[in-house]
């Protein structure tokens, strides 16, 4: 089982939304990382086959998914960004509704549906309309759908959006268990919730795939890089002009900044063991305002 | 496949819009109907005329000729000037074949007034009336029938408004299927299903046009069910359409009776709407949101109409007349699929048979773009 990406690139008029990118993925999580515009949905969208790259393949087993997209189609899960739905279907005939479209047995379908909604919490509403949903409930929804024909390979475009915390461990839980000899790739902008279940890490940045590898050996780029420096208050806008801050914590009349920098930002700043987030604001500095 | 066409039913049933434009539409069709039937002008002020009309088409029918033309006349003039309140009232099965047969027109009602200010009455021999041949009556191996016609002329205006109805309301629910998905941001997810880009546009090409023709069957049901009470039954049937003398029809070619007539105009508006619903969902494909597409498919809808206002000759208005807006109406394609100017062949059964082969091409043309376009749909 392998998807790969071979000198992908999409561009609109004179605009490269993804530029040249080239990956293979075998079975497991991948956690895929981006700024907004960075081009996670476009990859997305083109490995789901509703958009067409303008250069490059992609080939699932070694066959290209465009040419044999039926076949693809039918092992394929997709949870869109802002996943949509209609408003006076209930949970449980969304659900079915999607089985029909994956061509899944009617029985089994039903059957298929309600455990997933269970595994998701919403077997208790399933028979509510999906307007009256909280806007968790419909992301757990849109996960639930995603995964109803028990695909091969499932995309998931910012699935932990509007999930409170509990719902988020829940999620990881479901996509741990689920990702068994399969190719699941996510896309978050909390990076937590890829720290904990992704095997390998996917670093996208303006178009371009900048680097991949799981957690601890992309965090080990940044190694020397984090420091934590304890500064007077009156001083504390100008660090921010100088230096990318991922963190800052009052006490008193004093703040203690985290600051990544490949310098040592002061003089009594002491290095401290990076995390992922400080690799996310290392390379999405200018999102984060730098 | 039945279970995705059930769902996709289910979403147009469930839209607010088509549920508003369903509930004004059956306000609509109330009103045409009780227009169009029960406040027709055949029942007078009195509301008896349908009553009385029945009693002298019975009277009346059978086989067209010169002297059941008099006999009708006879009884109408001398209805005319009675005393007798029962059979005095306005007699408008007579009064039309009047209009017709008597050369002087509106003066001889000057003259029976006259006379009878006098205390006179003119007879029928001292009106001067046309023959059927002097009219021009188109003649056949048998010979034309003469029945009831007013009911009949009232069912075939009631038919083109409906038309009307029917195609605005199927408009309405065709720009719905593809364009709400698409506004919703529904496609990514849809079409990256195993059947979202086959079965799917099948399926919902098979229920929108399933809708619209419920609603086609649906409203002309209940129209025939309103002209049945009407007209007491289905009298006049098989009175020949050039007797029908509301519409003027005298020369009309083909042999063909009142009945018929309404199986040719419910076999076009049929068709008619076939292409309709399919160009309408080609619109909806091609469409953003809903209502761009209702926009264009109503200018569709009606742009052929407003084209021949500008267009009056030459093959592309008569391009325009094989529309359905410029054809719908009964008397219209009975009167432009007999003149070589006004269509592409020379008789009324080629006309009709070309018009109904281009509607059919069109459904399925537009259909299998639709399908195409949506097996191939790439977002932007």
């Amino acid at each position: 089982m392998q998807l790969e990406l071979k000198n992908v690139t999409k561009s609109y008029d004179d605009i490269i939304a993804l530029n040249d990118v080239s990956l293979c993925l075998a079975p497991g999580v991948y956690g895929l990382l981006g700024s907004n515009g960075s081009g996670k949905t476009t990859l997305f969208r083109i490995i789901s086959g509703v958009l067409k790259q303008t250069t490059g393949t992609v080939t699932y087993n070694e066959k290209d998914i465009r040419a044999n997209s039926d076949e693809f189609r039918s092992i394929l899960g997709f949870l869109p960004q802002d996943f949509s739905y209609y408003p006076d279907f209930t949970g449980m005939k969304f659900m079915l509704y999607i089985a029909a479209l994956k061509g899944i047995n009617r029985n089994f379908a039903k059957r298929r549906c309600l455990e997933l909604l269970k595994l998701v919490g919403l077997d208790d509403v399933k028979d509510k309309k999906i307007k009256k949903y909280s806007g968790g409930m419909k992301q757990r929804l849109g996960i639930a759908q995603a995964m109803i024909n028990d695909p091969e390979v499932l995309i998931l475009d910012e699935p932990t959006v509007g999930l409170d915390p509990k719902e988020r461990v829940r999620f990881r839980n479901l996509i741990s268990s689920f990702s068994k000899n399969k190719i699941v790739i996510l896309s978050t902008h909390i990076v937590s919730d890829i720290e904990y279940i992704a095997d390998e890490i996917l670093v996208l940045n303006k178009g371009v795939l900048e680097n991949r590898g799981p957690s601890s050996k992309l965090i080990e780029t940044i190694h020397g890089y984090v420091w934590e420096t304890e500064i007077e208050n009156d001083k504390l806008d100008d660090m921010l002009i100088v230096h990318l801050i991922s963190n800052q914590k009052h006490a008193g009349n004093r703040t203690v900044l985290r600051i990544i920098s490949k310098e040592k930002p002061t003089p009594d700043a002491k290095q401290v063991q990076p995390t992922l987030e400080d690799l996310y604001l290392y390379y999405f500095r200018m999102e984060a305002g730098r | 496949m039945k279970t995705i066409v059930k769902y996709e039913m289910e979403k147009i049933k469930q839209n607010k819009t088509f549920i508003g434009a369903l509930f004004i539409s059956l306000f609509v069709l109330a009103g045409i109907l009780y227009v169009g039937f029960y406040h027709a002008q055949l029942y007078g002020i009195d509301r008896e005329g349908v009553e009385k009309y029945h009693q002298i088409v019975e009277k009346s029918t059978g086989e067209f000729n010169d002297q059941r033309v008099k006999k009708v006349l006879t009884n109408y003039i001398e209805s005319y000037q009675s005393n007798d309140a029962n059979t005095k009232g306005f007699d408008l099965f007579s009064w039309e074949i009047a209009n017709t047969f008597i050369a002087e027109g509106e003066n001889v009602y000057d003259q029976i007034n006259d006379a009878m200010k006098q205390g006179d009455k003119i007879t029928i021999d001292q009106i001067n009336l046309k023959s059927i041949e002097e009219i021009g009556f188109t003649e056949f191996q048998e010979p034309l029938t003469m029945g009831s016609f007013v009911t009949w002329k009232d069912l075939y205006n009631v038919t083109n408004q409906l038309f009307l109805l029917i195609s605005i309301l199927s408009i309405l629910v065709c720009c719905l299927v593809f364009s709400s998905d698409t506004s919703r941001n529904m496609n990514s997810l849809l079409l990256s299903t195993r059947l979202g880009r086959k079965q799917l546009t099948i399926a919902k090409i098979i229920a929108a046009t399933f809708i619209s023709l419920f609603i086609f069957l649906f409203i002309h049901g209940l129209s025939l069910g309103a002209f049945t009470v009407y007209n007491d039954g289905f009298t006049g049937w098989d009175t020949s359409i050039q007797t029908n003398f509301s519409m003027e029809l005298f020369r009309f070619p083909v042999e063909l009776n009142q009945l018929q007539v309404f199986g040719l105009a419910i076999a076009l508006q049929f068709l008619s709407l076939l292409a309709i619903v399919a160009i309408t969902l080609y619109v909806s494909a091609t469409t953003r949101s809903p209502f761009s597409s209702l926009l264009i498919g109503l200018g569709l809808f009606l742009l052929p109409k407003a084209l021949t206002q500008l267009i009056k000759r030459g093959p592309i208005y008569h391009l325009l007349n094989l529309f359905p807006i410029n054809n719908y109406s009964v008397k219209d394609f009975l009167t432009l699929m007999s003149a070589k100017t006004e269509f592409f062949l020379a008789h009324f059964v080629q006309n009709m048979i070309l018009t109904m082969v281009v509607l059919v091409a069109i459904a399925i043309i537009f259909n299998f773009a639709v399908y195409q376009r949506m097996k191939q749909y790439q977002e932007v």
